[in-house]
């Protein structure tokens, strides 16, 4: 899965992993009882592993990066580890260098999808991929810059504050187009303003939720939310007009920023969806 | 690609002999740093940086040298900056990275007197 090379129609699509993030099983299936999530998922002492991902699209003369990963200014938390190196090491193993990044999309601001977009040099903070023009939602940065306290540890302002200093920051207002073929969507709950990739190209479909839903399951059940959902309710009706669109059919490809890219629809044998 | 660690601020006239001292200290840590091709430190004499300004160029082979060069936990280059970031006029200090806009080749070419 690490470093998977996909296409989607006329557009390259190559999964990037910044390591594993360790968390107990409760913290990510919150009311799912453990009896049923630890039937789909395996676990140590409540402990899951799941996967850090970014992913790099090519489509026309747009590199664009989704999420940066937690990055490299500080140490790592312990609950993360990078056995097979951090994502800018999976960037190289797909044959890219940062320069050439002239898209970075953040699904939302939480450290471990932003931490990434800047780097630590001689005690200044500085834009990891210098030619990138970061595209991150207006709603997302109010959120990020003045959090609610229930999400205040998993923003840090040095992922995101610099961008604007340095003048490669776009704030969108919504929806948006960012090439003939890759589009950005708003859909708010998991923070005010998460947003996810669209691509569609040359009759195929492809989408790249971001932490709408951690795992696969939680998105084939909407109503499986995640304790880390800032507005529950909101999410739940985020990730039914997702599936709508993932269900009009050809079997498009849905991408997390937790669990590996797979084509829909998944198949279970949970028994909530099919 | 070439790329240039480039960073400027000023200095109040009376921290300046503090300033200095710590500014040599960080030139002799820097030196412990194999990735760094070449290093200026230069103060102002005459321009539009508040006095009294400075301005310090890393150059490194690539972006990449520049990022191994300065993550966790080898470098301690942070510590060697935080008497700098102390002693700037505040809203001075200001860093960046840098590139050539010609290619290295066409530079050097110009850095030379064609006679």
């Amino acid at each position: 899965m690490v470093d998977a090379d996909l296409s989607i129609g006329a557009c390259r699509l190559w999964v990037l992993q910044d390591g594993w993030l360790t968390d107990d099983g409760g913290s990510v299936f919150g009311r799912v009882p453990k009896a049923v999530w630890s039937s789909l998922v395996s676990s140590r002492d409540n402990q899951i592993e799941l996967p850090v991902l970014g992913y790099l699209i090519e489509s026309g003369q747009e590199l664009i990066l989704v999420d940066s990963g937690c990055g490299t200014k500080e140490e790592l938390d312990p609950q993360f580890k990078r056995p097979d190196g951090d994502l800018l090491v999976s960037l190289a193993r797909a044959g890219f260098d940062p320069e050439q990044v002239t898209i970075v999309l953040n699904t939302h601001l939480h450290t471990d999808h932003a931490g990434g977009n800047t780097r630590r040099h001689n005690g200044s903070i500085l834009p990891t991929f210098p030619q990138a023009t970061y595209v991150i939602q207006e709603r997302e940065w109010a959120s990020a810059r003045s959090p609610h306290p229930l999400h205040a540890d998993l923003y840090h302002a040095p992922d995101f504050e610099p961008l604007q200093a340095s003048g490669n920051l776009r704030l969108l207002n919504g929806d948006s187009q960012l090439t003939d073929a890759v589009g950005c969507r708003l859909y708010p709950g998991h923070t005010p303003g998460h947003q996810i990739v669209v691509i569609s190209s040359a009759g195929q479909r492809g989408a790249i939720v971001g932490d709408l839903a951690t795992l696969r399951w939680q998105l084939a059940d909407p109503l499986w939310t995640c304790p880390y959902d800032l507005l529950p309710a909101i999410n739940v009706d985020s990730k039914r007009k997702v599936l709508e669109w993932l269900d009009a059919g050809g079997s498009p490809m849905v991408a997390f920023g937790h669990d590996q890219p797979l084509f829909w629809p998944i198949a279970t044998d949970s028994g909530h969806r099919t | 690609m070439t790329t240039y660690f480039v960073a400027q601020w000023s200095v109040p006239a009376d921290r300046l002999a503090e300033h200095d001292a710590a500014l040599t200290r960080l030139l002799a840590h820097t030196r412990g740093h194999a990735a760094i091709r070449s290093l200026q430190a230069l103060r102002q004499r005459w321009g539009p940086l508040p006095r009294h300004g400075y301005l310090w160029v890393e150059e490194y082979d690539s972006l990449d040298a520049l990022d191994r060069d300065s993550r966790p936990p080898a470098c301690t280059c942070d510590e060697q900056w935080a008497p700098i970031h102390a002693l700037a006029v505040e809203g001075t200090f200001r860093a960046g990275v840098w590139t050539n806009p010609l290619d290295d080749e066409a530079a050097i070419e110009a850095a030379r007197p064609s006679g």
